[in-house]
């Protein structure tokens, strides 16, 4: 035990009561996480280029790859989850279907 | 029954949002995030306890990233260290409370209000030193790693913040030593 009376006094940690300030916290904290998975993600995105390269095939590629390049974005985005790994998803599957009805019409478009 | 250790109660949050098991870790640990962050804060409770609530909010949104590794009350004391750094940077710095009237060694009965008031006088480095290592939390090292920078420079800073204090506080030893 010191001796020092600034130690000691240093070494006083009174305990702070916990005065209502869990309640507080638990107040402050967002609504419910949304119980999505990175998973979640990934089949949204695949389901776009899927069905990109059904609607346009000289586009799939393209739209194959940029919709599995958001979807690993999606999933690096989110590590935890979330409404976060679906919503670049979507995007990305309305980007990959924009480029598929893009390449479709400048391919079919007489020349 | 026995109580469930951090990292269950961690597993269970991550598992199933399971917000009474984040409640039992904010219960568990606030005191000593409280306490931290009242000591950099140099006594002012309502700041630090916002910065608590602040920390507590950002724990529960980043929980999947504290890997069980160190201790949760370090994972939260980073965090608190970190709002507090940012705070700090915003707001002008601590200001000095008026010194007390002199006091004669005998009447010299120091109590915590006492240490608030010395602590606002010192360096913020002294000051920091001193909070983030008198919590019986961190050992020297940790708090080092916390506050980035030499374990030597953490414990100069400790030695003059102390000597400090120890003028401000015992005037009377000072002479009669």
């Amino acid at each position: 035990m010191t001796t020092d009376p600034i130690d000691r006094l240093l070494d006083v940690q009174a305990a702070i009561p916990d005065d209502g300030f869990t309640r507080r916290v638990m107040a402050a904290l967002p609504p419910a996480r949304a119980v999505t998975r990175p998973l979640d993600g990934w089949l949204v995105a695949l389901a776009a280029g899927l069905v990109a390269a059904v609607l346009a095939p000289e586009a799939a590629g393209v739209g194959r790859t940029l919709a599995e390049g958001s979807a690993g974005l999606a999933l690096a985005l989110s590590p935890s989850a979330g409404p976060t790994a679906v919503l670049p998803a979507l995007l990305a599957a309305a980007l990959a279907l924009g480029v598929a009805a893009l390449g479709s019409w400048l391919v079919a478009r007489p020349h | 029954m026995m109580a469930a250790s951090d990292t269950e109660l961690v597993a269970r949050v991550l598992a199933g949002d399971d917000r009474r098991a984040f409640a039992e870790l904010v219960h568990r640990h606030q005191s000593a995030v409280r306490g931290l962050l009242r000591r950099l804060s140099a006594g002012d409770a309502a700041l630090a306890d916002d910065l608590a609530q602040q920390v507590f909010v950002t724990a529960w949104r980043k929980l999947a990233s504290w890997r069980g590794d160190a201790r949760l009350s370090t994972w939260l004391y980073r965090i608190a260290w970190n709002a507090w750094s940012s705070q700090a940077r915003r707001a002008p710095p601590v200001e000095p409370p008026p010194p007390d009237p002199v006091r004669s060694t005998e009447e010299a009965v120091l109590d915590h209000r006492d240490l608030v008031r010395a602590m606002a006088t010192l360096r913020p480095e002294e000051r920091t030193a001193l909070a983030v290592t008198y919590g019986r939390e961190l050992t020297h090292e940790e708090a080092a790693d916390l506050l980035g920078c030499p374990v030597g420079t953490l414990k100069t800073n400790v030695l003059r913040g102390k000597e400090k204090l120890r003028r401000l506080l015992t005037p009377g030893l000072e002479e009669s030593a």
